[in-house]
């Protein structure tokens, strides 16, 4: 089967972009899968429940929260719809197994979007040239989900710690994103690292 | 020549000299200096010419305010007109050049105006050229405008980045001077998110560089060790060189952050500034107060500024404004800047106060000076060349607000005028009610908030020290306990001297009866106090009239220094008091804001984010010429050397009828539609019937508007019981998939479907000519390709290369072909394997244009036939609208002005004498095609059709079908453009469709 | 301008499109006139003041939402979820965060 090929392909690659100390760190994850799963108001909880159990971690906190960590992730971004990130590449069709029409509806997005991470200190900083959120950690905690737009593309942001973000950015988008936020970067000095390394 | 550097003092640092330009000649200032300050230190006297009379002009202010020391910075790309320098800090290398000029400041050609003076008065340019004059507008207008105004902008692109930055607090604090300060330590203190912001380069306000004693320090070690505490906690961030300039809904604010205006260039990624987007639960506006001048004759004269602008220039830069300073003022607090020349150990020549009594403070000052104390009288004129060399002096008579005639000379080359304190309350007026009018301070200050601010310190009309701290430390205290903190109370410093009382006597004009000398209100855009008296009389007596007749106030200071005196001279016209005449509110920005922080970010390729299709790479590779379809980037032609566009796109089509070709299609709206009700909700959705649609079809669909007008089309595949895909035009991609939630959520709440976008989960490739199935067998065996296997408008899934791909059989070219959708980041392999796979036959890609080329071939609508003023009917589609089922649409589709006979419908034309046919051109006539009596219709797609070898296009025609075989003239009057056509069938290649059945 | 929504926060208007007027359901196409089509289609109110507007979260939740919003102050009273999810968030009271 062929190499997929990321739309940063040419420009994702390692490099140092820094005067001094790079204030932030940008890395090109390497997604496996991404489902969305979509429940009926009746079936939410049980929906929830069985992803849950399928990808091993405990259900998020709602409305807007995550769980999990790099072997799968919740992520709850909107009522009744969770974001299934997971190591599995078959995660789509064990989901769709368990999820029939009756329970709600499975959507792989795993060739729809792209994950980049943002780390180090100015991350908050960075992305606070875009984002018209609140990153304040009291009101943005870790595991905090968001759905919002960076210089009008959509994003599902993450928060993973104090000082780091998981993004999900629309493929088609990816180019034009990673083009804004490496200008965005320049102030504080960013540093790419190898696709896949984070 | 009257400004010098003191010896010493300040907050400058003389260790760091300074090398800069002004109009080429070199000078040297010092670190901490602005433009302004080291001109004055060396002498410089005139800095501009005046906007309309083209008056030699100096220096009025130190800071925001200034009216007249508009420069352009910097040469080149960086060049920067009108920026005022006294907010220009100084940096090494600095060149500026003073602007509506020529040849010279010293000697401007225009300054002729000043003769003509009276014939320049408010209006002068409506009463010459309206009206029967008005075409000698036309003709002089160039002149003109050469000869009135600013500096010019650079025509070379910005070299430097502008950023943008949200931000969140708890307080917001807009000004760090005493009662700033004061307020951000009190809400600091318990916990809240405070941001202090400051337009100076450093925080402090009127304690920077003072000398006045401030919790037993000076004021300037008291602001540096406060400023300190700040800086340490966490929760505050102090922002210097940040100008709050306006207030928006919901606590919004916006601010400017001049990042790198004070270095020569940025440093390597470093924005030049950042636009700060506040969102601040509560707002302390902590502004400060602008002095006010005092109109008199010729007040306009190099030499004469603000009184509070020569302390400042003593002490924060050590530099005197003059050797023979007098003071014109009517009110204590003016005196504190005798006070800092006499310790700086300049002299003041004389005192001339309004007055007849004043404070003992006061007193003690001026005698201390040892200047010659004036009382009872005002300056009527200063007089002098280009540059102040006396003033003339008579009685006051507080009544009558005017001198007696009769005066005497007295010798200065610097006047400093105070005629008290106008409260900022710039920011308070954008986003509260109307201002409040205060006798004793005789002036506006802030209305009722209406939205979470409180006003502290001058602002707010506390124009004392004390006064100042203490109201800044209750409104930080109280705005932390708005957003739910517990504030510790803080301690107020004690402050040693004895106040200055600030209320001024009211003095606005201080003339005698028809004095001499230009007496100016507006010194920015020359409006004079005879204009306003003239504005009265013609009737323009509100100040809403009064600004527009004169321009008073509309010139970049907004009227800082000037809009009260204007206000003050229309009421004594009216014979009202000042709140009665009123003022204007203020708008954003406080101070202008550059284009360029306001764009941030978003320029160049970053105006709008590009989208592109996985396939992007391969099409830049393979020289296709892009271009914009929405914001996705689509290939229009691969070009072949020496093609032109149109031979290119010609060959491209031809190929796909002759053999075959693809397209990248990864653009067309994908929807995933899944749910037990998702058929039922299609069916609704859809004109057509959607119910029985078998599992492994296609079908195309119609969806109408709510009034019954055509919206969107594209195939929906059912691929399986409760499971869809639906697909629309590029261009409704994302209003159909929001229509279709709000159907869900607002319409038909009890359906189970959910819709999720996966545009970008598939890269859509179409496959299109007679071997276009030979090509898809020899790339895929796990589908059976055979026509009776894999029917017109099936789908299949399948694997290429071991990839899934989904085939639907699908025809936009009337050809046989097929929609191969696979994985998005596998789109380049299986797009690669398909060419491969063609070789044989002589596949080639296909752009925008062949794409366009085939479906007008065929009649197939499109975006310019959808334009949202056709129905399906007049498209010929109205058997695909169900007259059985109710859908979105179906109450009104035929409702009597949708079914009107005479509507434009949709026919073909083919160019009768060989002309090129343009979109958009109206159909007349052919009798007189250049007085046709009206338009029949119009042209809505072109092309040139390699199957008929002909110009053609399709077209909405008034009576459409039944004037098939007419002559007709497709009309293009802009471009003069005349094309004879023939009306033929909008089918114009294989009407029975056999080909793609094939 | 900030729009409470009640699944994600205040969020700027920026990520919200316009769906107009609130106040006016869609008719039951089985028994509705042409009237009542006519009124539902085109007839719209343009108050001067309180208002409910459908506004779309297009760029966050991509929920719809009915906005109670004062169309002189712009000053916004509350904002809920339309349809079927309703109940799954409480009514946001005007909540600048």
């Amino acid at each position: 089967m062929p190499d997929a090929i990321s739309p940063l392909r040419g420009h994702n690659e390692a490099r140092l972009a820094a005067r001094g100390e790079a204030g932030v760190v940008l890395t090109e994850r390497k997604l496996v899968s991404l489902v969305q799963v979509a429940a009926w108001p009746d079936t939410a909880e049980q929906v929830t429940d069985t992803v849950a159990s399928l990808v091993g971690c405990a259900p998020p906190q709602l409305p807007s929260g995550s769980s999990g960590d790099a072997e799968g992730a919740l992520l709850a971004i909107a009522p009744g719809r969770l974001l299934v990130e997971s190591r599995d590449p078959q995660l789509a069709a064990r989901l769709a197994e368990q999820i029939g029409p009756e329970l709600g509806a499975v959507t792989d997005l795993g060739h729809a979007r792209i994950a980049i991470r943002i780390a180090g200190p100015k991350a908050a900083w960075v992305l606070a040239k875009g984002l018209a959120l609140d990153l304040n950690p009291a009101a943005c905690p870790p595991m905090k989900v968001a759905q919002s737009a960076i210089h009008e593309v959509g994003v599902v942001l993450r928060r993973l710690s104090p000082d780091s973000f998981d993004l999900y950015v629309y493929r088609g988008f990816a180019l034009s994103f990673w083009d804004w936020l490496t200008a965005a970067a320049a102030e504080t000095g960013y540093r790419v690292d190898p696709p896949g390394s984070a | 020549m009257s400004g010098y550097r003191l010896p010493s003092g300040g907050a400058i640092d003389r260790s760091r000299p300074l090398s800069f330009s002004f109009d080429g000649r070199r000078y040297q200032g010092f670190a901490g200096d602005t433009l302004a300050s080291a001109l004055l230190a060396n002498g410089v006297d005139v800095l501009g010419r005046s906007f309309k009379y083209h008056r030699p002009r100096g220096l009025f202010s130190a800071g925001v305010e200034e009216p007249n020391a508009l420069v352009t910075l910097r040469p080149g790309a960086r060049a920067e007109p009108n920026t005022r320098a006294t907010v220009a800090e100084l940096f090494d290398g600095l060149e500026a050049t003073s602007q509506n000029r020529w040849p010279s400041l010293g000697f401007d050609v225009m300054a002729l105006n000043g003769l003509a003076g009276p014939l320049l008065a408010a209006g002068f340019y409506y009463k010459t050229f309206m009206g029967p004059t008005r075409k000698a507008w036309m003709f002089y207008e160039h002149f003109i405008r050469k000869a009135a105004g600013l500096g010019a902008g650079t025509k070379l692109p910005d070299p430097d980045r502008y950023e943008e930055m949200n931000a969140f607090c708890d307080v917001l604090v807009a000004g760090a001077g005493p009662a700033g300060i004061m307020a951000a330590l009190a809400a600091a203190g318990s916990g809240a998110r405070v941001v202090l912001a400051d337009e100076q380069a450093e925080l402090g306000g009127s304690l920077r560089g003072g000398t006045l004693e401030v919790g037993g320090t000076t004021g300037e070690a008291w602001r540096r060790a406060r400023l300190a505490e700040l800086a340490a906690l966490d929760n505050v961030t102090l922002l210097p060189r940040t100008t709050v300039y306006g207030y928006y809904d919901d606590n919004t604010l916006g601010a400017v952050e001049r990042v790198a205006d004070h270095l020569a260039t940025p440093a390597e990624g470093q924005p030049r500034e950042r636009h700060w987007t506040f969102r601040a639960r509560q707002v302390v506006l902590a502004c400060g107060a602008i002095e006010r001048p005092i109109v008199f004759g010729d007040n306009d004269k190099p030499g004469v500024m603000l009184a509070e602008a020569g302390r400042l220039y003593v002490e924060r830069h050590g530099v005197a404004p003059g050797r023979q300073v007098a003071l014109f003022a009517n009110n204590d607090g003016a005196y504190r800047s005798v006070a800092a020349l006499s310790a700086a150990g300049v002299k003041t020549a004389a005192i001339v106060d309004a007055r007849t009594e004043i404070g003992s403070a006061a007193r003690r000052i001026a005698e201390a000076s040892g200047a010659e104390l004036l009382l009872g009288q005002v300056v009527t004129r200063a007089r002098g060349g280009q540059h102040l060399s006396g003033i003339e002096v008579a009685a006051f008579d507080p009544d009558q607000g005017a001198s007696a005639r009769g005066h005497r000379q007295l010798g200065a080359d610097c006047l400093l005028v105070s005629g008290g304190w106008t409260p900022t309350i710039h920011l308070a007026s954008q986003a509260g009610g109307a201002a409040r009018w205060d006798d004793a301070l005789t002036a506006f200050l802030p209305g009722e908030a209406l939205q979470p601010w409180r006003a502290a310190g001058a602002c707010n009309g506390a124009l004392g020290g004390a006064a100042s701290l203490a109201e800044g430390a209750q409104a930080g205290a109280e705005a932390a306990r708005a957003c739910g903190f517990a504030p510790n109370p803080v301690a107020l410093p004690a402050l040693a001297e004895e106040p200055l009382a600030t209320a001024p006597l009211p003095v606005w004009d201080a003339r005698p009866p028809r004095g001499k000398g230009k007496a100016f209100v507006d010194l920015q855009h020359d409006v004079t106090a005879s204009d306003v008296s003239l504005a009265h009389r013609e009737g323009f007596r509100s100040v809403e009239h009064l600004k527009r007749y004169t321009t008073l106030g509309m010139a970049t200071d907004q009227g800082k220094t000037s809009n009260m005196a204007g206000l003050a001279l229309m009421a004594r016209e009216r014979k009202l008091s000042i709140p009665e005449v009123g003022t204007t509110r203020f708008r954003p920005p406080y101070t202008p804001v550059a284009l360029g922080a306001l764009a941030g970010q978003g320029i160049g390729a970053h105006f709008r984010p590009t989208r592109r299709t996985p396939l992007h790479d391969w099409h830049l590779a393979a020289g296709a010429e892009m271009m914009a379809a929405g914001i996705w980037e689509r290939p229009r032609v691969y070009y072949r050397a020496g093609e032109t566009l149109e031979q290119a796109y010609i060959r491209e089509a031809r190929q796909v009828r002759e053999s075959v070709g693809l397209a990248d299609v990864s653009t067309l709206g994908k929807i995933d539609v899944q749910g037990p009700d998702a058929a039922e909700f299609l069916n609704r959705v859809y004109s057509n019937g959607f119910l029985k649609l078998p599992e492994g079809k296609a079908r195309y669909g119609l969806m109408l508007r709510e009034d019954g007008l055509l919206w969107d089309d594209g195939t929906t595949w059912r691929l399986g019981e409760h499971r869809f895909l639906m697909t629309t035009t590029t261009a409704n991609a994302a209003p159909v998939l929001s229509q279709l939630e709000f159907l869900l959520a607002a319409v038909w709440p009890e359906l189970k479907v959910a819709v999720t976008s996966v545009t970008e989960q598939w890269a859509g490739i179409v496959l299109s000519g007679p071997r276009s199935r030979d090509v898809l067998t020899a790339a895929i065996d796990d589908i059976d390709m055979s026509n009776a296997a894999f029917p017109f408008m099936g789908v299949r899934q399948g694997h290429l290369d071991g990839l899934p791909v989904m085939v639907a059989r699908l025809s936009f070219s009337g050809e046989l072909a097929y929609e191969v959708y696979c994985d998005a980041h596998h789109g380049e392999a299986v797009w690669t394997r398909l060419l491969a796979a063609g070789k044989p036959f002589g596949i080639i890609p296909y752009g925008l244009e062949a794409l366009g080329t085939l479906r007008i071939e065929k009649g197939h609508v499109a975006g310019p036939e959808l334009d949202g003023r056709t129905t399906a009917e007049d498209l010929g589609l109205a058997a695909m609208v169900s007259t059985k089922k109710h859908f979105i649409g179906s109450a009104m589709f035929d409702r009597e002005g949708l079914t009107d006979p005479g509507r434009l419908k949709l026919v073909g034309f083919v160019s009768a004498d060989g002309g090129k046919i343009r979109p958009g051109a109206q159909l007349v006539a052919a009798d007189d095609p250049a007085n046709p009596p009206r338009s029949l219709g119009h042209i809505t797609s072109t092309t040139y059709s390699p199957a008929l070898e002909k110009y053609i296009a399709l077209g909405l025609l008034e009576g459409g079908a039944e004037r098939i075989g007419e002559r007709l003239v497709a009309t293009y009057p802009l471009k003069n453009i005349d094309v004879e056509v023939e009306v033929v069938s909008s089918h114009f290649f294989d009407p029975d469709g056999s080909r793609m059945h094939a | 301008m900030l729009i409470p929504c009640p699944h994600c926060g205040a969020r700027d208007l920026a990520e919200f499109t316009y769906g107009g007027d609130a106040t006016k359901d869609r008719p039951d196409p089985g028994s509705a006139t042409a009237e009542d089509w006519c009124d539902y289609v085109f007839h719209r109110d343009n108050p001067r003041g309180r208002h409910v507007e459908y506004w779309h979260h297009g760029q966050g939740c991509r929920l719809w939402l009915k906005v109670t919003r004062d169309t002189v102050s712009h000053r916004i009273d509350g904002a809920e979820i339309v349809g079927p999810w309703a109940a799954a968030a409480p009514k946001q009271a005007r909540g600048v965060a």
